[in-house]
């Protein structure tokens, strides 16, 4: 199939390249970038700043990337995150629209991957919906370098986000169909309990039948809500659902902005012809249509290809994934857990059998101790920098051992590690492999 | 479509409905039972306590300055004790607004820093009220006042003191004085907190019963670090460090362990002794349903309870130094309980009632 002498990707799916005004792009860019800035100028205010980036010399990194670390001297910091905002605010107003989601992009991310104990599953999403927009023509209306539509795009590339979105519902929905989600309404149950206080539906929460009927209702609600949106004529119903969910877990749950994120996210299911019902803008745009290299296309393709893949990848283990938390992160896994641990080190000296006791929190902030105390590749990292460090201070080739006690989900603490596992000779993806059997109560 | 919407809504009402602002309420009235309990029984009495032996002390310091003998020096000694065991109490319930006066520096930080002592005393011009106000934390409080009341023997110490050209007994009737004034401060800070803490009902970060769990658990962690991890070498591959034990001079460590370990079963179990049978975590598990964790804290509490004095019977004045030189294996065993108490409290009992380790707001999801 050809359309504008170009061929189209999906020859059955050629609705995908109908062209349209970016209307609806065009306020997910503005919305979007609004939010970043929100995000970033709170993340400033609230002191995060120093917390999450200065206050410790160790950072925890994400695999693959042990090379980012904080940038020198601290008030480089502040301006990353200053850049952040102000990049955002420029996408909002679509002024220099491709650098400043390039930045965004960058500055975003490279903010994300310098500590592993502050990944957010919104942090990431945001990331995922920055690189998108860099290939994107979002500023293609409502922007500072043109209100009316300067030409017209195929609605392939506002479905782009769309389909970033769906996958997000839709995968979190599919992570909810676990036994402990299901069957035991945990941790909803736990997390309820402690919001009794909630003034108008706190008495409801301390009920056990409440947290089922959160559970089946979340689990519902994420698999469905996508298909609502896409649908016409259930897509207003669909988002006056959102706006009552994300309200209420913002209401109910530390979740900072991704409530927001995911409600004003949802604005771009709307079409451009609903939205030109609120905002006037002409329909009647240049002839030209705008369709990107066959390359940008493959891109896509393999960007949505990953994004099925990552969360998918853990049915190629046969474990309590939410138990050893391999590939737990990039898989939508949201709010699955009530987790709490307790992690001690000993570090030894082989030859002479000396013995150092090390306590977490000596060097390593709260949020980074109470994240690593049940993450394995965290208790890995954080066992190779005390190895390394006392390699440098006593001259010596030191065995690494943690004693470490995690509770699930209302579970009992129990063991997480053999306690004579030396973390200094197995490599980061090993240590899963070592992660006690779960007990059931 | 209207289905999707009455139905959850009909739920709703009936669940409304059917009486559960009652459960809530009882749940309300348990915690605020409980906040009001830890207050009457705990916190108020164990400040006054504190205050009222810390006014002891300065008397009794004020009397051997005077009259310095073996008798007025022994009563200076055993008041130092008294105020010490009394405020070991009063660690647990250093939360909230009375954290944040800072005051709790002031009574107590060991080991005390010895050289800032002595050059305050020795190579400073002049020193007094104001300037004792202003001396670093650890040249202040209980433990600088128990490295001047015990010296290497009784009579070394009676020597400096009755030596009229030695500033120190002037110092230490000071240091008394700033306790006393800190003492008060701190019980004043109580009183005025006091509201606030009980009313603070909500289950939140800055939630009493949250603060409150956050503070044992601190306690515990100081326990295990501190008071036994440091002297028994953790710091330095295995070398035994015994002037780092809390009261490296007086020799009364495990003698303040129990002191702070009885108050934190008092918390958990509400029974703050006297026949005072108030209401306590034990209660608010059971209320909500998990009482499975009670038997298992009991046993916890008691385990370290047993072996604090299967200890004291290998050592009777309580002197861990003697426990760490001639007993480590126990010392060690002592921290092994304490920390197996500690995964239970921050780990089990935390998650349980959907409790926040450490106050952060940090968002989640």
């Amino acid at each position: 199939m050809r359309i504008d002498g170009r061929v189209a990707w999906f020859p059955k799916a050629a609705g995908l390249w109908k062209p349209s005004t970016g209307l609806s792009l065009a306020i997910f860019r503005i919305s979007f970038g609004l939010l970043v800035f929100i995000s970033q100028v709170r993340f400033l205010l609230k002191g995060w700043v120093e917390a999450c980036y200065l206050s410790t010399d160790f950072h925890f990194t994400y695999q693959y990337f042990h090379w980012v670390e904080p940038l020198s001297p601290d008030w480089l910091m502040y301006a990353l995150v200053v850049v952040t905002a102000l990049s955002g605010l420029l996408v909002a107003i679509g002024l220099w629209y491709r650098v400043s989601t390039i930045i965004l992009f960058f500055s975003f991310t490279y903010l994300e991957l310098i500590e592993q104990s502050w990944y957010l599953n919104h942090y990431y999403l945001v990331s995922l919906l920055a690189f998108l927009l860099c290939w994107l023509p979002a500023d293609n209306c409502l922007s500072v370098r043109s209100w009316q539509p300067r030409e017209r795009i195929p609605i392939l590339y506002t479905n782009i986000i769309r389909l970033q979105l769906s996958l997000v519902y839709f995968f979190a929905g599919l992570a909810k169909l676990r036994s402990d989600w299901l069957l035991e309404a945990q941790p909803l149950k736990i997390w309820l309990r402690a919001k009794t206080d909630t003034p108008i539906i706190g008495p409801l929460l301390g009920y056990e039948e409440t947290a089922y009927l959160f559970s089946y209702g979340g689990m519902l609600y994420d698999l469905s809500i996508p298909f609502l949106l896409w649908y016409a004529r259930t897509r207003p119903f669909a988002f006056l659902v959102i706006i009552g969910f994300h309200v209420m877990t913002a209401v109910l749950f530390p979740i900072g902005m991704f409530p927001w994120v995911m409600i004003v996210g949802s604005l771009v299911f709307f079409k451009d012809e609903e939205w030109r019902k609120i905002i006037f803008i002409s329909d009647a745009a240049r002839d030209r249509f705008q369709n990107k290299s066959i390359l940008l296309n493959i891109l896509f393709m393999v960007f949505f290809s990953i994004q099925i893949f990552l969360p998918l990848r853990r049915l190629f283990y046969l474990e309590n994934q939410l138990w050893t938390e391999r590939h737990y992160r990039f898989g939508w896994n949201v709010m699955l857990a009530e987790k709490t641990g307790i992690a001690t080190y000993r570090v030894v000296d082989p030859e002479t059998g000396r013995i150092w006791t090390e306590y977490p929190g000596r060097i390593l902030s709260a949020t980074q101790e109470k994240q690593m105390a049940y993450q394995p590749d965290m208790i890995w990292q954080y066992a190779q920098y005390l190895g390394n460090r006392y390699r440098d201070r006593e001259g010596i080739e030191p065995q690494v051992f943690v004693d470490c006690k995690v509770s699930f989900n209302g579970r009992p603490s129990q063991k997480y590690l053999p306690e004579d596992l030396d973390l200094m000779n197995i490599s980061e993806d090993d240590i899963y492999d070592h992660i006690t059997d779960l007990i059931c109560k | 479509m209207k289905h999707v919407i009455v139905l959850p809504a009909l739920f709703l009402f009936l669940l409304a409905s059917s009486g559960c602002t009652d459960q809530e309420e009882r749940l309300l009235s348990v915690r605020a039972d409980q906040l009001a309990d830890v207050y009457t029984y705990g916190a108020k009495p164990a400040h006054e306590s504190f205050t009222g032996y810390a006014k002891a002390l300065y008397e009794s310091v004020n009397k051997l300055a005077q009259n310095p003998t073996e008798q007025t020096l022994s009563e200076a000694q055993d008041l130092w004790l008294k105020a010490t065991i009394a405020y070991k109490r009063c660690e647990l319930y250093n939360i909230g607004a009375v954290e944040r006066t800072y005051l709790s520096h002031r009574v107590h930080r060991w080991p005390a820093d010895t050289s800032a002592i002595y050059k305050f005393v020795y190579e400073s011009d002049y020193f007094d009220m104001d300037a004792v106000e202003r001396a670093g934390t650890y040249a202040v409080g209980l433990a600088a006042i128990e490295y001047l009341l015990f010296g290497a023997d009784s009579e070394a110490t009676l020597k400096v003191i009755e030596d009229y050209e030695d500033p120190t007994s002037n110092f230490l009737l000071l240091l008394t004085v700033h306790l006393y004034e800190v003492a008060e401060e701190l019980e004043q800070a109580w009183i005025n907190f006091s509201e606030d803490f009980i009313e603070s009902t909500d289950l939140g970060v800055f939630g009493s019963q949250n603060q409150l769990i956050n503070s044992m658990v601190f306690h515990l962690k100081e326990s295990v670090r501190y008071r036994l991890g440091k002297p028994l070498g953790e710091a330095t591959g295995g070398n035994v460090q015994t002037d780092l034990a809390e009261t490296p001079y007086a020799h009364v460590s495990l003698l303040t362990l129990k002191a702070g370990l009885l108050e934190f079963e008092r918390i958990l179990s509400g029974n703050y002794g006297d026949q005072t049978e108030g209401i306590g975590y034990y209660d608010y598990l059971t209320e909500i349903g998990e009482e499975a964790i009670v038997p298992r804290l009991k046993e916890s509490v008691n385990s370290v309870k047993n072996q604090i004095n299967e200890m004291a019977g290998l050592s009777p004045d309580g002197n861990l130094a003697f426990l760490l030189v001639d007993y480590p294996s126990s010392v060690e065993s002592l921290k092994t309980k304490m920390m197996d108490l500690l995964t239970l409290v921050k780990v089990d009992l935390i998650s349980l009632i959907g409790a926040t380790v450490t106050i952060n707001d940090t968002d989640a999801d």
